[in-house]
C-alpha cells in the first residue's frame, strides 16, 4: 500500500487501464495537457497521446453522445463531466440511449462506457455543487458508483472501466484534498459491494462519498456520548449491497442515512424502504441537505448541508437519547 | 465507377448493370411502400412514422453505403430498415411488438436496429442519434476501419443543439461521418420556414467549414450519386459532409397525427411522390415495360405476402426474458 | 536562534501536503531568495522560499514524506554552530519565507 492523493489514484487506475486495453480513450474538457480540472489526468496526455486523450468543447451534450456512440461502437470511452450539474445536459445520450441500448438491441449492442461526474458543494454556488446520485439510481440499466477513499477511487474506477457499462462514477471535490491508501498491486472494487468502515451495535449509518468521511467523524463523537455505530460506506449507489446493510441493521435495529443531496427520494428514501423489505422492527431516519439550492456563500453553504454535528444529532434523535444532553443546538 | 453485382460480385457492363440496378431501385421503393400498407392492414399497426414519399432517400442512401458502414437513422425509420436490408417478415414483426424480429419486439420503429445488416439503430429522440453517429464516426477513425458513419434525421432536428454540438466536433476532429437531413418540408405540423430560422438548411454547416450539398430527395438515382460522392469523400480523409435531402412526406406525420394541410396541397405534393416519377422514367428510358413491370410487383407481393404471414406466427415476447438485457 | 519551517495553514484548502525535493541539505547556508523545499498539494506544486539567510540545521520529512498544515517541516540556525534544543523543544520563531504556487 502507497499513500497517494485521491487524484493520483484516479490516474493510476486510468493509466493501468489505457495500458491494458487499447480501446480504453478519455474525452472531457481541459484534460489533455492541462491535466484536467482536478489534476486527476496528469500526465496521461504525454502517455497516451492526443488519439486517445481527447479535450472535448464546451459541450457536455455531445461529449457524452460521443461516448455513447463510440462505446456501441466497440470502444471503451471514459467521459470527464468537471460538475456532475452539468451531467443533466448530457442525460440524453445517457439515459435514453447508453442506458436503453442493451435492452432495445436486445443485446446486440452495449455502450461500455463511464462517465466521471465530480459533485459536492465547496464555495462554487447553486449550480456547481449539486449531489445528482439519487436522480441516475433508478434508471434501468445504470450502474452507480461512488467511492469515498483514495483506495476506493482506484478500485471502482477500474471496475468502472472494465464494466460492461454504462456506468456513471461520481467523486467529491473535497474527497480530492484527501490523500489515501491505494494498493499496491491490481485490485478491483466490484458494484454492489458496500465497505464496513467502522463497527459498533448501537445503531447504523450509511452514507457515501464525502458523507462517509464526515458520518466517520461523527461516529467519533458519538463514541465519546456512548453510542457505538457501524459506519457503513455505500460505494455502490446501483447495485445496492443489501446484505452488507441488512447484516448490520439486523443487529442495530437502528439505521440513518446520510447523503448531501437532497432526501426528497433520495439516497436514503431508496435504503429505507428496501432494507423495511428486508428486516422487520427497523427504526430509520434520513438526513440530508435541507430543502434550498446550494449558495457559494460560507454561512449558507454550511447551513444547506450535513455536517458531523448534525449527524450525531439525528443519531441520537433515531436513539432517543436526544434528552441526554439539552444544551446541542437544536438543528433540523 | 464500376458497377459489382451486389449478390455474385461480378462486376458487369455498365450498360447492363444500369438497367437491372435501375429496375432493382424500383422494386426496392415498391417494396417499402407496399410494405407499409401491409403494416396498416395489421391487426393492431401500433404508433408508426411512414415513410410515404420518401422511399428514394432510404432506397437511395442504402444504395451507396457498404455493409460495413454504420447506418443510424431517426424514429421515421421503416423506410431506412427495409432498405438496409432487415427481412419484411422481421421488420413487421419488431413494428407490432412481436418477438421474431430483429430486437424481439422490444425496439419497435422508434429504435429498431440490426447490425449485422449495417442498420445501427433508429432512436425516438428528435436529434438523439446525432452526437451518438459521432461517437460511432469516433470509433471508425480510431480503429481505422475506413468505414464511413451514416446518420440520417429529418428538417425538425436541425433546431437542436444537438446537430450543431456534432457538426462542431465532427469538424475540429475531421470525424468521417456523412450527416444526412431528409427535408420532408415539415416537423410534424411546422413547415420549416418557421421551425429553422436558416434560409436554407445547407447553411447550417457553413459555419463549421462542412461541406455541404442539396439534393432531389425524390429522385433515387441523384440520391445515390449525391451520397456516393460524399461517402467517397469522406472515406478517403476528407472529413464530414452535409446532405439536405428534399422530399415530400405524403401522409401525416404519424398514424396517430392528423393531416393538417389542405386537401390542396396533399393533392400537389403526389406529383412529388418518388415511386410513379420513377417508374416513368424508367419507361421513358426503355428500362421498364409492362411485363417487366407485372414480374416486379408480383415479387414485391410475393415478398410481402411472406412477411405476413410470418408476422401471424410470430409469438409475443416473453417479459420475464427481455429483464435479462437490462 | 533557531527557527522553525512551519507549513502554511492557509494553503487553498489542503489538508495534507507531500515533500517533493528539498533544495537544500542538512548544514547548508540558506540565502534570503533561495528556495529550500518544494512541497506538492492535491492542486499544485509549492516552492518554499526564504526570506531570511540562515542554515538549514535539520529536515523533519522525506522525500516523499507527508505533512500537514500546521507541522514544522525543518529547523534553520542564524548561525551555523548554534546548538539545537532538545528534541522536545520547538523554537518559538519561525522562519520567514514565502510559498509559491505553480
Amino acid at each position: 500500500m502507497s499513500k497517494l492523493f485521491f487524484r493520483e489514484a484516479i490516474a493510476r487506475a486510468i493509466t493501468e487501464e489505457m495500458d491494458r486495453d487499447a480501446r480504453v480513450i478519455l474525452l472531457g474538457q481541459d484534460i489533455a495537457a492541462h491535466g484536467g480540472s482536478y489534476a486527476e489526468t496528469r500526465g496521461l496526455f504525454e502517455r497516451f497521446g492526443p488519439s486517445r486523450v481527447r479535450n472535448t468543447p464546451v459541450a457536455e451534450a455531445v461529449t457524452v453522445g460521443l461516448a455513447a456512440g463510440a462505446a456501441a461502437a466497440g470502444l471503451r470511452p471514459l467521459a470527464f463531466i468537471t460538475y456532475i450539474d452539468f451531467l443533466m445536459l448530457g442525460l440524453d445520450p445517457l439515459v435514453n440511449y447508453a442506458a436503453k441500448l442493451r435492452f432495445k438491441s436486445a443485446g446486440q449492442l452495449t455502450a461500455p462506457m463511464v462517465v466521471k461526474a465530480t459533485a459536492g458543494a465547496k464555495g462554487q454556488g447553486p449550480t456547481h455543487a449539486q449531489a445528482l446520485d439519487s436522480w441516475l439510481m433508478n434508471v434501468p440499466g445504470l450502474t452507480v458508483l461512488a467511492p469515498s477513499t483514495a483506495g476506493d477511487a482506484y478500485g471502482l474506477l477500474k471496475t468502472a472501466i472494465r464494466s460492461p457499462g454504462p456506468v456513471v462514477y461520481i467523486d467529491h471535490k473535497r474527497l480530492f484534498p484527501l490523500g489515501g491508501m491505494v494498493p499496491d498491486c491490481e485490485e478491483l472494487i466490484p458494484a454492489g459491494s458496500a465497505a464496513v468502515r467502522r463497527e459498533g451495535r448501537h445503531i447504523t449509518i450509511v452514507a457515501h462519498s464525502y458523507m462517509s468521511v464526515v458520518a466517520l467523524e461523527a461516529s467519533k463523537q458519538l463514541a465519546l456520548a456512548g453510542i457505538e455505530a457501524d459506519v457503513i460506506d455505500l460505494r455502490s449507489l446501483w447495485p445496492i449491497d443489501w446484505e452488507t446493510l441488512a447484516n448490520s441493521v439486523r443487529r442495530t435495529g437502528h439505521a440513518l442515512f446520510v447523503e448531501e443531496g437532497q432526501v426528497v427520494c433520495g439516497v436514503g428514501a431508496e435504503l429505507a424502504f428496501g432494507l423495511q423489505e428486508r428486516v422487520s422492527g427497523l427504526r430509520v431516519a434520513r438526513l440530508g441537505a435541507r430543502r434550498v439550492p446550494v449558495s457559494a456563500s460560507p454561512v449558507l453553504e454550511a447551513d444547506a448541508i450535513p455536517n458531523a454535528q448534525r449527524i450525531v444529532l439525528s443519531a441520537r434523535q433515531l436513539l432517543g437519547r436526544v434528552a441526554d444532553n439539552r444544551s446541542e443546538t437544536a438543528q433540523r | 465507377m464500376i458497377y459489382v453485382n451486389k449478390i455474385t460480385n461480378i462486376p458487369l457492363q455498365t450498360a447492363v448493370i444500369g438497367a437491372i440496378e435501375r429496375r432493382r431501385r424500383l422494386q426496392a421503393m415498391l417494396l417499402l411502400r407496399s410494405f407499409e400498407s401491409a403494416l396498416l392492414r395489421q391487426p393492431k399497426p401500433g404508433f408508426q412514422l411512414l415513410s410515404r414519399g420518401e422511399e428514394a432517400i432510404a432506397v437511395g442512401i442504402c444504395t451507396a453505403l457498404e455493409r460495413t458502414d454504420p447506418l443510424l437513422c431517426s424514429g421515421r425509420s421503416i423506410g431506412i430498415a427495409l432498405a438496409r436490408g432487415v427481412p419484411a417478415g422481421g421488420l413487421l414483426a419488431e413494428l407490432t411488438g412481436k418477438d421474431g424480429g430483429p430486437n424481439k419486439g422490444r425496439a419497435g420503429r422508434a429504435h429498431v436496429s440490426m447490425p449485422s445488416v449495417g442498420l445501427f439503430g433508429a432512436h425516438g429522440v428528435v436529434g438523439g442519434n446525432i452526437s451518438v453517429a459521432a461517437g460511432v464516426a469516433l470509433a471508425q477513425q480510431h480503429l481505422g476501419t475506413k468505414a464511413v458513419t451514416c446518420c440520417v434525421f429529418g428538417d425538425g432536428a436541425c433546431g437542436a443543439g444537438s446537430l450543431h454540438e456534432t457538426l462542431n466536433v465532427a469538424a475540429l476532429w475531421q470525424l468521417p461521418l456523412l450527416l444526412i437531413c431528409d427535408n420532408n418540408g415539415f416537423a410534424v405540423s411546422t413547415p420549416v420556414r418557421q421551425g429553422i430560422a436558416a434560409a436554407k438548411l445547407t447553411d447550417l454547416a457553413g459555419p463549421f467549414g462542412v461541406p455541404a450539398a442539396a439534393v432531389d430527395g425524390t429522385d433515387v438515382d441523384a440520391v445515390v450519386s449525391a451520397t456516393v460522392e460524399a461517402v467517397a469523400a469522406i472515406r478517403a480523409g476528407g472529413g464530414p459532409r452535409f446532405l439536405e435531402m428534399r422530399c415530400t412526406r405524403l401522409g401525416s406525420h404519424s398514424t396517430l397525427t392528423r393531416e393538417e394541410r389542405s386537401a390542396a396541397d396533399v393533392e400537389r405534393f403526389m406529383d412529388f411522390d418518388p415511386l410513379p416519377l420513377y417508374e416513368r422514367r424508367l419507361r421513358d428510358d426503355g428500362v421498364l415495360d409492362h411485363e417487366r413491370w407485372v414480374r416486379i410487383q408480383a415479387e414485391v407481393d410475393a415478398e410481402i405476402a411472406e412477411a405476413e404471414k410470418f408476422v401471424e406466427a410470430a409469438s409475443w415476447p416473453d417479459a420475464e426474458a427481455a429483464m435479462l438485457d437490462v | 536562534m533557531i527557527r522553525k519551517l512551519v507549513i502554511p495553514v492557509e494553503l487553498g484548502e489542503s489538508i495534507e501536503v507531500r515533500v517533493l525535493d528539498w533544495l537544500k541539505a542538512e548544514s547548508d547556508a540558506v540565502n534570503a531568495g533561495e528556495a529550500l523545499l518544494e512541497f506538492e498539494t492535491d492542486k499544485a506544486i509549492v516552492l518554499v522560499t526564504a526570506v531570511q539567510s540562515g542554515t538549514l540545521r535539520r529536515c523533519f520529512f522525506a522525500t516523499g514524506d507527508w505533512m500537514n498544515p500546521g507541522d514544522v517541516a525543518a529547523w534553520l540556525s542564524d548561525s551555523p554552530d548554534e546548538p539545537l534544543p532538545e528534541s522536545s523543544e520547538i523554537p518559538g520563531d519561525t522562519l520567514m519565507v514565502t510559498f509559491d504556487i505553480t
